[in-house]
């Protein structure tokens, strides 16, 4: 597959296509750099924070579905079958954790001027090291997003193109792309690119998925097969994986709805209204998003039986190649899901080193620093946005053996341990920062020490004991930590719980 | 009191999208086992909830403490 050489699953001319949609993105990055209002961080990362209706929502659908949703997720489910399932209802209690903080941060956010989650924690805790914690837990959560998606768009790019282009090029090369456009326009920039990146990769999910149903006969009828290649995916959950289901939400919920990319597009809706129907909308999308890519999954193991590890990550890809072969007349339907997988995750990507960037100068250089000219602060940003991308390209380079799925479960585990100090502390007059920061400090350690612990092999150490994620151990521990503490410390008198520190 | 309704009830649904109740695999509906078609119904239960409390309980959970009026009442 990846290192031949030949006409690849597009062909000169679908290469083609995609060059000109790069183009079409660099383009869109210029119309955002020319529709800046002035040189602020507020303008740069929040687009004046006057996103509309539909950009708000695309921009939400385009950020929070990926290349792992259309490659990580269709492998899982050929790996697990069924119980991944659990994908569908996580994303929407992803919007779920939305209504308990969203509404509060959107009004805190105009109100008060954040333009990044360390701000809400700044302004809410008043404690530097809480704030720098809680930051570097994003910017290491966002890190670890962006190489699982760089890593997708190589694989994809040395695909499509017969080896043509490698994965170290197209790596290299797309990354290029988005953090020129980025660079340039900012979050207007990322969001414009988003509404057409987040339109291609619906219309491809739905007519890609409708096209590989009917080639299997639909699940209906590939149901007997299904059962006859593997018959362990139709028992009901054992007590152990119905555990680990309901962890999972847990982990899910606490964790992608902290990303940082994510709540900056909560403090950039225009108003309420546009961010309250947005959600209203997001719910919903699983249904036609992540459902379809999962029984996409579940279908692959009838046609294409004992694929191993980060093989079965190709699903997907291996399916689409097999629907070429059977009719090419159908290669434009190829060219339009390629399309998807690259919009999806480019958007995801482009989303995540804007907020690393919004962090690095927001939360730590400028404190740090001391700088106050904006125009200052957003070249530092700019660079600082440049050499990060080199390093998680570099990094993609190194790590690519890794399993996909492996990789997003690390940064859920890190980012989780953010929920307390928002989704508590939002409602909770009475949350301190003391127990804030030794709570997030304890578990992510705790998170931490079982996950690599398990991984060097340790017999006495799980990375998930009795069914439940190390990260949500670590999240109840820190919760009991943060919520235990700052009633032990509940101050006699109204209005004095901030830290000491 | 109003908030705990409002992420109590979506959050009590959402616990029970887990198929707990089922042990076999619940027959056979259009390929999906029966425990998979259950934890499908539930979680589009659990978004027609959220999306309706969104709508409904949206005012009530923008609320919260102004906790810079408590320090400048205190500084």
């Amino acid at each position: 597959m990846g290192g031949e050489k030949g006409e690849g699953l597009l062909g000169t001319g679908g290469l083609l296509c995609l060059l000109g949609y790069l183009a079409l993105m660099l383009t869109l990055g210029w119309a955002g750099y020319r529709a800046r209002r002035e040189h602020s961080l507020a303008d740069f990362y929040l687009g004046g924070r006057g996103l509309g209706l539909a950009v708000l929502f695309l921009t939400l659908y385009a950020t929070q579905y990926s290349g792992n949703t259309l490659l990580g997720f269709v492998g899982q489910a050929y790996r697990n079958g069924f119980t991944f399932l659990v994908s569908v209802t996580f994303m929407m209690a992803v919007v779920g954790a939305y209504l308990v903080y969203a509404p509060r941060l959107h009004r805190l956010a105009h109100q008060r001027g954040y333009i990044t989650m360390g701000d809400y924690v700044q302004d809410r805790f008043g404690d530097r090291r809480l704030t720098v914690l809680a930051s570097l837990l994003g910017v290491a959560a966002l890190a670890n997003y962006v190489l699982t998606n760089l890593k997708v768009l190589g694989e994809l790019t040395e695909m499509i193109s017969g080896g043509r282009i490698s994965y170290t090029w197209g790596v290299i090369l797309l990354a290029a792309v988005m953090v020129v456009y980025e660079a340039a326009g900012g979050m207007r920039a990322v969001a414009w690119t988003d509404v057409a990146q987040g339109l291609v990769l619906l219309v491809g999910v739905v007519v890609i998925f409708a096209a590989l149903q009917t080639l299997s006969g639909g699940m209906g009828a590939a149901g007997e097969l299904i059962a006859e290649q593997r018959p362990d995916f139709y028992p009901a959950p054992s007590a152990s994986q119905k555990t680990t289901w309901l962890s999972t939400l847990v982990l899910v919920f606490a964790g992608i709805s902290m990303y940082p990319h994510a709540i900056q597009r909560i403090y950039a809706a225009r108003d309420a209204r546009v961010l309250r129907r947005s959600l209203q909308l997001m719910v919903f999308m699983p249904l036609f998003t992540t459902l379809l890519m999962v029984t996409l999954g579940i279908l692959g193991t009838a046609r294409l039986p004992a694929l191993d590890g980060s093989e079965s990550d190709r699903v997907t890809l291996l399916l689409l190649e097999d629907l070429v072969e059977n009719s090419p007349g159908l290669r434009w339907m190829v060219l339009l899901f390629v399309g998807a997988i690259v919009a999806g995750t480019m958007s995801t990507v482009d989303s995540s080193m804007l907020a690393i960037s919004s962090q690095l100068t927001r939360d730590v250089y400028q404190p740090w620093s001391k700088v106050t000219d904006e125009r200052r602060l957003s070249a530092w940003a700019k660079v600082s946005s440049v050499v990060l991308t080199a390093v998680v390209v570099g990094l993609t380079l190194i790590l690519r053996e890794r399993n996909i799925w492996a990789l997003i479960e690390i940064k859920l585990e890190l980012l989780c341990q953010v929920a307390p100090a928002v989704l508590v502390g939002l409602h909770w007059r009475n949350m301190r920062s003391g127990p804030v920061l030794a709570g997030m400090f304890v578990g992510t350690l705790l998170a931490l020490t079982l996950m690599m612990g398990a991984w060097q092999g340790l017999a006495w150490v799980s990375d998930k004991p009795l069914g439940v994620h190390a990260g949500v151990w670590g999240l109840g521990v820190n919760l009991a930590i943060a919520v235990g503490g700052s009633l032990w410390l509940r101050p006699g008198r109204a209005g004095a719980f901030r830290a000491e520190g | 009191m109003k908030k705990l309704w409002i992420y109590g009830i979506p959050g009590l649904v959402l616990a029970l999208t887990v198929p707990w109740a089922f042990t076999g695999d619940g027959g056979r509906w259009w390929g999906f086992p029966g425990w998979a078609v259950y934890s499908l119904g539930a979680s589009v239960i659990y978004a027609v909830i959220v999306s309706w409390m969104l709508g409904r309980g949206w005012e009530a959970s923008a609320e919260g403490p102004d906790w810079w009026k408590d320090e400048d009442g205190a500084s």
